[in-house]
Parts: C-alpha cells; sequence; structure tokens
C-alpha cells in the first residue's frame, strides 16, 4: 500500500542543496535537482567532479553535511545504508564490489534477502529468531519463499543471456571484470527496485561489450519503465542511447542540466571535458616562446 | 637542450604486460620520454593511463617487457628507490599528508635531499612558495583543511622539492575549476621552459596537449595512436576516447 | 576514607603513565603500519625478564635496563621483518593472527625458560618514601612518572622535528604518497615495531619495580591495558595516550581499592568495551578505528575480509581446491568413531577421544563465527565456559537435571555470546579481535573472582553426569563418549543446516564485503548476532560435554589459551570450512597426546603452527570455503 503512494507521487528522489566536503575539498557544492518518478537520468563529468559522492550520499554510504535527500517525501539521508536500499534503492559500485568467495548464485541470492525476509517496502516477514527456526528446521513457508527468490534470481540470470546463467556456480573472484559488473547489476535487479543507481556500469568493457550492456539496459526500460534510473557513465555514447536526461557536474556543482543531446552538444561540458581551447591556446604560445 | 648528444630517452617502457590480480591493464605498451620533453598520457577511463605512469615509477610491477630510466633497467625497483633514483610524482587525487602543515608536506617533499644543508632546503621552499603566492598565505595551515585547487599546488611544489629529472604527473587537472586549471597548467609551462622533462596523465587533452611535445593514447590498456602534440590535437581519436564519438 | 580516594587516585595516575607508554607503542605501530600488534605485550615481558636476568646475573639494575631497551627493540624489528612482512598481501586476519601466534610463542617461551612462577624484581627506589597526607609516593613513583614524561617529551620532538619523525608521520598518513616522496615505507613499519618494542620494554621495567614482581604471564593483560588506554585516548595523539592512560589507571586503582584487587582488570577491560561501545573514537580521537579501513573518501570505507579475494590479488591465483565432505560422509565418519568403544577397552583412548570431540564442536561453532561470518574472536573460550559452569550449576546449585542442563548450558552461551559481543557488531577488522579477547578475559577473570558462585579457582567439583538417556547408562566413560560424539553430529548437523541456507550465505557476504552487503540491504547486525547466538550455543554445548566428563569445571580450562588454540585449528582446517574444521580439532587437540614427553612445547608448538600456517598455507589443509 505505501509503494502505491510512493508511485503515485510525480517525483520520486528530491536532491535538496546537498553539500558536502572532504577536508578543504568540496566534492558537492549545494546540488539541488529532483529526479521524477521512471526517469533515466545520466550524470556526467571529468574526474573528480562529485559524481560518485552524488551516488554515495543517495544511497548512504556517506552522509551529506548540508541539505537533504527525501525519497516520496521522505527524509532519508539520515538512514542507514540498509535501510536505504530497504525503501527500493538498489544500487551498484564504480570499484565492482562483488562478494569475492560466493558464486554467482549465490551473489544475486544476497540482493533476495531483504525480500525474503521482509521490512522496508514490504511489510516484516520473519524476525531474527523465527528466520533461525525457519531456516534449521526448513520450515515449508520459509523454503518456499526461497524457492521463489531462487526463480526471480535465475529470471535476472538469464537476462544477461550466456554471461552469467552458465557460470552460475564459478566464484565472483574468478569472473572477468565485465562479468563482475554484470554480476552487480544484476544482484541490484533483483531486488526490483524503484531506483536503480549504476556507478559507471559500462567501465572497463570493450565496445561490444558496452553495446551489450547498452541493449540490456534499454530492455529493462521496456520491460519496467516505472524504474527510476540514476547511471554515472564516462561513455557518453552510452548516455546519448539510453537516457532521457543528462546532468553535467563539475567540482562538485551541475553546470548543464538538459536532454542528452543538447548537454553533450553545450560548450560548456566540452570544455570541462577537454579543456578550454582559448586557455590552451594561450599556453601553446607560452610553450612556443619557451 | 641544443646538445645533439641526447638522442638516449631518459625513460622508456618497451612491450608492457600490467596485471591487477587475473585482470590485465597493460598490453605490449611502448612509452618513451626523452630528456626535456614533455610528454602526455590521453585515454578515458580504467584505459590504463595511470597505469603507464605507475610502471615508471615503480609502483606496479611489469609482467613482462622493459622498463629503462637514465639507461638503466628498473623492472621492479620499488618506488621510493626510483624517487631516489631522481623521480618527482605528483600522484592523482593529490595525496596530501593532510595532518600536516604546508611547510612540513614541503619538507617532505625534499625528504631524499634529507642529506643537504637546512640553509638551502629552507631557502627552496622559499622559492617553491614565492613561486604559488596561495601557499605562502597558508604556509602553517593544516594541508587537509584546503582547497583542492590549493592541495593540487601544495602536491606540485612537493614533487618540485625533489628537483626531479623526471617529473610525473597523474591528472593535474582532476576536478579543479577552471581557473585553477589555467594556474596549474601556467607553472607546468614554466618548469618546462626551465628544462624539466615530464611525463603526465591527463584527461583534460586540450590543456595537455597545449604544452605537450608529444602523446600517447590509451585504449583498453593499448597504445592506439602516438604522434606529435599538433598531430593529436586535430585527431578525432583523442576526442573519442572522452566523448565516445 | 578519602585517604584511600586519594591513595587510589596517586597509584592510578602513576600506573597510568605506564599504560601510556604501552599505549604509545600501540598507536605507533598502528599508525604507521596500520595493524594491531598483540606482540606489544609479549616484548613488554621480553623487556622486564631481560632486565630481572641481567640483574640476577650480577649486572648493576641501571646497566641492565638500557641493554634489555636495546634487545628488545631489537626483537620488535625482527617480529615486523620474519612475522609481517612476508604477510604483506596476505589474507587480512594473517597479520593480526601472527602477532598473535609470537605472542603465544614467547608467553610460553618465557614459562619454560624463568617458570611459570611470579619473580622479584629488584626496585632499589622502592625504599624512599614521600607522603602526601596520608598517602604516599615511593621513588619508583616519581621515577616512573619522570621517565614517562621525559620519554613522551622525546618521542613528540623526535615525531615533530626529526626527518625520521615526519617520515614516520607521512607514512602513517598515506603510505602510498610517502612512498612517492622516497620514503623507504617497510623501513618505517620495522621502525615503528622497534619504536614500541623500546616503549614496551621501558613499560615492562617500570611495571617491574612497581610492582616489585614480574610473571610470563604478564604480556597479554598489561597488553590489553595499553590498547585500552591508547583507545580511550584516540589512538592518535601522545596527549591523548597519556589521558587515556591516566584515566585508565585511576578507574582500575579505585576498582581495586573499594572493590577488591581481583577486579583490577575486569575494570579495565570492560573500560575497553565500554569505549568501543559508546565512544569508539575515543576521547580526543578523529582517527578511525578500523585497521584496514584506512583513507575511506568518497569510495566508502570497509574493506573487505575475504581470505580469498586478498590472496588471488596478490599471486593472481584464482583456483583454490577445497575439500567439503557432505553432511551425510561426516556423519558416517563420526558413527565409525563410535566403533572405537567395541574395539578397544582403553579408558585412555576413549579419555582422548572424548576430549578431541568436544574440541572439534568448539572448532566448528568458531568456524561459524570466525570462518563464515569473519568476525575474528579470540575470546571464543568464554563461550565454552559459561557452557561448561551453567551446566555444573544447573546440576549442583539448582538440582536441574543432566540431560537439561545441556540445554540450558547452550542456551546460556548463546545468549552470553549475543550479549557480549554486540559490542564487536560495530567493528570491522582487527580491532573486533582485540574487543573478542578482551571479553575472553572479562569472563575469565568473572569466573575466577565471582567466588559466590563460581567458588573461584578451586573451582566446581562433583558435577553430575546424565544418568539415564533411553535407558542406556550415561555414568561410564564409554557412555561419555558417544554422547560427546552425538553432541559432535548434532553440531555439524546445525552448522551444515545454517551454513547451506539463506542466513550462511548471507553471513559469508558480510565476511567478504560488508559494505557490499549493506548496499544490498542485509541488516548485518541482526545476522551477526544470529551467528553469535549459533556459535555461542554450540559451544555452550561443547562446555556442559567438557564438565560432565571432567565431572569438575575450574577457570584455567577457560583461559586465553583456549581460545588460541581453536583458532589455530580452524586455521589449520581451512576457515569456514565444517570439514576442516572437523579435521583441524581432532588433529590439534591429538597433538598433545603424541608430543607427550613435550607437553610443556605445547602452546609453543600451537603459535609455531599458526605462524607457518599463516605464511605457507593461509586457506588451511582442506581450502576455505
Amino acid at each position: 500500500m505505501s509503494t502505491s503512494i510512493t508511485r503515485a507521487r510525480p517525483e520520486a528522489l528530491i536532491i535538496d542543496k546537498v553539500t558536502r566536503r572532504f577536508g578543504g575539498v568540496v566534492a558537492a557544492n549545494a546540488l539541488d535537482f529532483t529526479v521524477p518518478q521512471g526517469e533515466f537520468l545520466a550524470v556526467v563529468g571529468p574526474n573528480g567532479a562529485g559524481k560518485s559522492t552524488l551516488l554515495q550520499m543517495i544511497s548512504g554510504v556517506i552522509r551529506p553535511q548540508e541539505g537533504e535527500i527525501r525519497l516520496g517525501g521522505r527524509r532519508i539521508d539520515r538512514l542507514h545504508t540498509e535501510a536505504i536500499n530497504a525503501l527500493g534503492i538498489s544500487r551498484t559500485f564504480q570499484t565492482s564490489r562483488v562478494f569475492p568467495m560466493l558464486t554467482i548464485r549465490e551473489s544475486i541470492m544476497v540482493g533476495t534477502q531483504v525480500g525474503l525476509i521482509g521490512g522496508g517496502r514490504t511489510p516484516r516477514r520473519y524476525g531474527p529468531v523465527t528466520e533461525l527456526i525457519s531456516a534449521l528446521l526448513r520450515l515449508p513457508g520459509y523454503r518456499a519463499r526461497v524457492a521463489a527468490a531462487e526463480a526471480r534470481a535465475e529470471e535476472v540470470m538469464k537476462m544477461f543471456g550466456d554471461r552469467l546463467w552458465p557460470r552460475q556456480n564459478d566464484q565472483a573472484f574468478s569472473l572477468s571484470y565485465a562479468n563482475r559488473r554484470r554480476l552487480e547489476i544484476a544482484r541490484a535487479l533483483v531486488q526490483d527496485p524503484d531506483i536503480l543507481l549504476l556507478d559507471e556500469p559500462a567501465a572497463g568493457m570493450n565496445p561490444s561489450e558496452t553495446d551489450e550492456l547498452t541493449d540490456i539496459i534499454a530492455e529493462l526500460r521496456r520491460i519496467r519503465p516505472g524504474m527510476t534510473i540514476v547511471m554515472v557513465e564516462h561513455k557518453l555514447q552510452v548516455v546519448r542511447q539510453l537516457a532521457e536526461r543528462c546532468i553535467v557536474m563539475a567540482q562538485g556543482t551541475v553546470i548543464v542540466d538538459d536532454t542528452p543531446a543538447g548537454a553533450l552538444e553545450d560548450p560548456r561540458v566540452i570544455e570541462a571535458y577537454l579543456g578550454t581551447r582559448r586557455s590552451a591556446a594561450a599556453f601553446g604560445k607560452v610553450n612556443a616562446d619557451g | 637542450m641544443a646538445e645533439a648528444l641526447n638522442t638516449k630517452p631518459l625513460v622508456s617502457l618497451t612491450d608492457i604486460d600490467v596485471f591487477y590480480g587475473p585482470v590485465q591493464a597493460l598490453f605490449g605498451v611502448n612509452v618513451t620520454v626523452m630528456p626535456g620533453e614533455t610528454v602526455v598520457v590521453l585515454g578515458g577511463n580504467a584505459s590504463g593511463k595511470s597505469t603507464t605512469v605507475k610502471t615508471v615509477l615503480g609502483l606496479v610491477k611489469a609482467a613482462r617487457g622493459d622498463v629503462l630510466f637514465d639507461g638503466q633497467r628498473v623492472n621492479g625497483t620499488p618506488a621510493y628507490q626510483m624517487i631516489q633514483r631522481g623521480l618527482g610524482s605528483i600522484p592523482e587525487g593529490r595525496r596530501m599528508f593532510s595532518e600536516m602543515s604546508v611547510l612540513d608536506n614541503l619538507k617532505l617533499g625534499a625528504y631524499v635531499r634529507r642529506g643537504e644543508s637546512k640553509g638551502e632546503l629552507d631557502a627552496q621552499i622559499e622559492e617553491a612558495l614565492a613561486m604559488f603566492p596561495r601557499l605562502a598565505e597558508r604556509r602553517n595551515q593544516v594541508s587537509g583543511t584546503m582547497s583542492g585547487g590549493e592541495q593540487q599546488m601544495l602536491a606540485m611544489a612537493r614533487a618540485w622539492m625533489r628537483r626531479p629529472k623526471l617529473l610525473c604527473i597523474d591528472e593535474p587537472s582532476m576536478g579543479l575549476s577552471p581557473l585553477f586549471v589555467d594556474q596549474v597548467y601556467e607553472i607546468l609551462a614554466q618548469w618546462k621552459a626551465r628544462g624539466m622533462t615530464i611525463l603526465m596523465v591527463e584527461q583534460n587533452a586540450n590543456m595537455a596537449l597545449s604544452i605537450a611535445d608529444r602523446g600517447y593514447v590509451l585504449k583498453q590498456g593499448h597504445v592506439s595512436v602516438t604522434g606529435s602534440a599538433a598531430e593529436l590535437r586535430d585527431n578525432d581519436d583523442v576526442r573519442r576516447a572522452y566523448l565516445g564519438g | 576514607m578519602l585517604e584511600l580516594f586519594l591513595s587510589q587516585i596517586l597509584n592510578g595516575v602513576v600506573i597510568g603513565f605506564v599504560y601510556a607508554l604501552i599505549a604509545l607503542g600501540f598507536s605507533l605501530v598502528f599508525g604507521v603500519a596500520n595493524i594491531i600488534n598483540f606482540a606489544q605485550g609479549a616484548l613488554l615481558m621480553l623487556g622486564a625478564f631481560l632486565t630481572f636476568t641481567m640483574v640476577r646475573l650480577g649486572a648493576p639494575i641501571a646497566v641492565a635496563i638500557p641493554i634489555a631497551i636495546v634487545i628488545t627493540t631489537a626483537t620488535g624489528m625482527l617480529i615486523e621483518r620474519l612475522a609481517l612482512r612476508p604477510l604483506q598481501n596476505a589474507p587480512y586476519i594473517a597479520p593480526l593472527l601472527s602477532t598473535l601466534a609470537i605472542a603465544i610463542i614467547f608467553d610460553a617461551a618465557a614459562e619454560m625458560i624463568w617458570s611459570a612462577e611470579i619473580q622479584a624484581f629488584p626496585s632499589p627506589l622502592s625504599k624512599y618514601v614521600v607522603f602526601v597526607g596520608s598517602a604516599y609516593l615511593t621513588g619508583v613513583d616519581f621515577l616512573i612518572i619522570a621517565v614517562s614524561l621525559g620519554v613522551m617529551a622525546g618521542l613528540m620532538l623526535f615525531l615533530s622535528r626529526s626527518w625520521m619523525g615526519k617520515a614516520l608521520r607521512a607514512t602513517a598518513q598515506d603510505p602510498e604518497a610517502a612512498t612517492q616522496m622516497g620514503i623507504n615505507v617497510p623501513l618505517m613499519r620495522q621502525f615503528s615495531f622497534g619504536l614500541a618494542g623500546a616503549l614496551g620494554a621501558l613499560a615492562g621495567v617500570l611495571i617491574g619495580m612497581y610492582y616489585m614482581s614480574v610473571f610470563p604471564q604478564m604480556g597479554i593483560p598489561y597488553g590489553l591495558k595499553g590498547f585500552a588506554a591508547a583507545l580511550l585516548g584516540g589512538l592518535s595523539s601522545i596527549p591523548g595516550a597519556i589521558v587515556g592512560g591516566i584515566l585508565l589507571g585511576i578507574f582500575e586503582s579505585l576498582a581495586s581499592g573499594y572493590v577488591g584487587e581481583g577486579w583490577r582488570d575486569v575494570i579495565a577491560f570492560s573500560v575497553l568495551l565500554a569505549v568501543l561501545i559508546v565512544r569508539p573514537h575515543g576521547l580526543f580521537g578523529n582517527k578511525s578505528l578500523d585497521a584496514l579501513g584506512g583513507a575511506s573518501g568518497a569510495t566508502g570505507g570497509i574493506p573487505t575480509t575475504s581470505v580469498v579475494a586478498s590472496m588471488a590479488g596478490a599471486t593472481g591465483r584464482t583456483k583454490q581446491r577445497v575439500l567439503e565432505a557432505p553432511l551425510l560422509v561426516l556423519l558416517a565418519v563420526i558413527a565409525l568413531f563410535a566403533l572405537l568403544p567395541v574395539l578397544s577397552g582403553s579408558n585412555y583412548l576413549l579419555q582422548v577421544g572424548t576430549q578431541a570431540a568436544i574440541y572439534a564442536v568448539l572448532a566448528v561453532s568458531l568456524t561459524l563465527l570466525t570462518g563464515s561470518a569473519g568476525v575474528i574472536s579470540i575470546g571464543h573460550a568464554a563461550f565454552f565456559g559459561v557452557g561448561a559452569y551453567a551446566a555444573a550449576l544447573a546440576g549442583r546449585n539448582w538440582g536441574i537435571p543432566a540431560e537439561a542442563a545441556f540445554l540450558l548450558a547452550g542456551i546460556a552461551a548463546a545468549v552470553f555470546a549475543a550479549v557480549l559481543y554486540w559490542p564487536t557488531i560495530r567493528l570491522s577488522g582487527h580491532t573486533v579481535g582485540l574487543a573478542t579477547l578482551a571479553i575472553g578475559q572479562i569472563v575469565y577473570l568473572v569466573c575466577l573472582n565471582w567466588v559466590d558462585v563460581t567458588r573461584g579457582p578451586m573451582g566446581i567439583p562433583g558435577v553430575q553426569r546424565p544418568s539415564l538417556l533411553l535407558g542406556i547408562d550415561m555414568k561410564s566413560l564409554t557412555a561419555q563418549y558417544w554422547q560427546a560424539l552425538v553432541v559432535l553430529a548434532i553440531a555439524v548437523i546445525i552448522a551444515f543446516a545454517m551454513l547451506n541456507s539463506p542466513i550462511g550465505r548471507t553471513w559469508r557476504a558480510i565476511r567478504e564485503d560488508r559494505l557490499a552487503a549493506h548496499a544490498s540491504g542485509v541488516p548485518v547486525s541482526r545476522y551477526l548476532v544470529l551467528v553469535f547466538l549459533v556459535s555461542g550455543f554450540l559451544a555452550g554445548l561443547a562446555g556442559a560435554q567438557f564438565a560432565f566428563l571432567q565431572n569438575f569445571v575450574s577457570p584455567e580450562s577457560f583461559m586465553i589459551d583456549t581460545s588460541i588454540v581453536l583458532i589455530s585449528m580452524i586455521v589449520l582446517g581451512g576457515l569456514g570450512n565444517i570439514t576442516g574444521a572437523l579435521i583441524g580439532g581432532v588433529l590439534l587437540a591429538m597433538l598433545p597426546e603424541v608430543l607427550r614427553e613435550f607437553a610443556e612445547y605445547r602452546m609453543v608448538a600451537y603459535g609455531a603452527i599458526l605462524l607457518l600456517l599463516l605464511r605457507f598455507r593461509p586457506q588451511g589443509l582442506a581450502g576455505t570455503r
């Protein structure tokens, strides 16, 4: 019931004048924008612009020092990471954080645990001791829920074609870089989140792998149009193909907020990435003189 | 550098492979830096550009290939010894000794010169501070409380204290406002004009190519393009490396 | 009344200065090498005993002390070189357990060399006394204060002025940047161990003079107190260490004055726990307590604690062979062992077999906690002890039948584990090891001192075995052996059920990457409490079986030695692997029987096995799961 209320709201995620400093370095400077429910938002910008810090704050890994983050009117920036996840925000990490010794199947099943015991979006189903006894005695109710979760995990694994499914019993540390990223995305997707945060999902993938991932996310968009996606990504063609809106960050602030096509043609963006031609020319002169 | 004698590279990487655990980061990379040259390594995220410089610094070990510095094979030499041999480093993300003052950071920059007289080192600290007036105002400030731009300047001044034969720089413009980027490059251009040899990794391609003599573009651990700064400036591959075409 | 108070405060301040010295050693190593050094206490003991020996051989004490300090410094640096530097890329628990193994080897070797007795320590200054009202200070007290203040001032100058000191601080703040300044970071780490050794030796000598005695087991308690002081002061500053040391000294001094001398250490270790719960950054500290976390920045701090991840990262090896027998095979093997009484009537064999079964249960219980959930527990003997006492008291004092006492012992140990280990939930990395060690010591000391209930060191005799079970007389040794095997079978079944359920999978996920587990919505605290409960329950069953086997319970069965033997067992077998735990448990339980003539070398052997395994086969015999 509460989920239907959340979904009826026109805006899913509000970033309200959020600031975060590390010592004297400002990683997020009064960030202020709204992500409507169901939007695919891409966040781009050069290294050190504060993109990852933004995702860390939304997911509760680090806390903003000023400002608020709200989800459907509820303030979430003081909540613990796992509580934010239980509200329906799932994420991947910039440097993949897989569970090295767990198999692919086990890793994805970890994502289902919160749904299994309930809490957050769903009513609490199992208290700690009830779960302990249910697991120990393999009580039918618990077993049925685990079986349902397994089925869901299989469904998600199969979304990635023959990348994850045939390797489901391989341990995560033995996977290729690209497969670790897929595994992380699968672990997030199995939770059927309302908001999916992707931190550079295509980093380290070659062009064909990148295309493949782009297709998977596009397919996901088709199946779950209501899911909000916030994606930090350096590969701008991925952004062009997938996102509906693109925020460009530099030095902890939003410098452009537009459609991907508009944002990526904006001279300020090119400047942020490649530097200004004007001052570059000036140094060219110094160079020639020296 | 008018002498034609200097035909021997100061640094050369030959057919370098580097692995992080099971993941290969560099595939047969070749890079050379001649004395007095400024060379830039460009590339997108995870292209291996930082790894290239880290290989020179001895921070990562090449699984295959040769690393030569000053004519000697230095494969597997630990980083602190490479610094003693004459490298200077401005690390990615600046890496301040954040609980120490500006002055202490600068002193540590001259750690390998600790045998020299105190007067000489103090004089050089003053010289460094004169180069960066913003640091001079903050000489006793704890470095971690300074802004990103100020920290970048301190990292530069700290490396300069080493009087390096070769200065390795990893992403000097990362996270900086255009004003600071301009200042960083102004100083680099001055150093270059004074004959310093520089190997840098940079995302800000236009800026880097404005002071570089030559450049390499890395893509997924391979060198995809190499050429003079002027050639690279008009090369679409460079643009594509960042903006994805 | 006021006089007692004043004199306790004075005593506390004086001994507090010594704690501050130990604390500084801890903080230095923690800061520079990023590990918690259990061997700090061993170095303290070594310094004290070297001085003691030289004086006994006729050297003047003023000559003996500097020589002892020099030797201890060198030993500290040698420990770093031999036991820690080779482990740079080893699994995260390796360096911690390695220093623990060193501590045990030193401890046991000292007992062999100098006997386990308390030795009189020369203290020429004790005869000078100055009265402060009715309280008094001796020459030793003044010496302690003067030496400590002098050393701390010197250390402060050294760290802020000298090149070496600056390099040490730089290494502590950012080792990678320090390397890029040309600083030899491994040498700095080694140097910090040397400095810690010097500080420890000095502290050991001062303690010897203060109490006019030394004993071989002094290392661990004083090491823990030094850590408590360091933690209280925030782990980062010299003034913090002084204040932490003095506060701790005053606390425990008041406790010994008003509650009883036996409670002195209980209070000290409880302060440690209280700080961990209430203010893990200490009173003044801002440093992260996470010994592995270091600079976290925007990437989120909590590091992986995976055994294999760190190994694969270092070696590029991506496959390991794991020996894991199915449940039915394990149960069949246990059933085979049940035939032993039929084949041989030797009481000796049955006794050893029962012991081995008890240790196997304990190893299974610990491998769930430390191996599967990644909570390094160096206090596991506590729950074994709680179970044993619960079973003993149930029969003797409360008239509960022995059959029910089993269940009671398990539940009591489970509840104790959940309550006592609760403070460790917020900790990660090596700090957990220290906290659990403190918990183990607290439970041991309470058993020793709470004479009304536990009868203290005399122990509880006459524990009645279960009389009748399914019509079988359970009083005989044969029956006890079978009973122990049944307990083992139950433990194995429970462990299997847990590990192969979503709960076990969640434990392993928490161990592998706690941050990723949080971000995947796993309520981490809940699952840690569950592992405390299950692991505690099994340890409690083992405790009850132990009480019934011995007919007697006393605190010395639950000393830290037992906890360390258990750690060695699960590391030997392979962390998180039940088959491995059984193999390791049985092998190491039999070891003292095999080496009967060398029984006194037992703890040295355990320490050495642990040390060599960590270095050469961190995945254990059967492999990690």
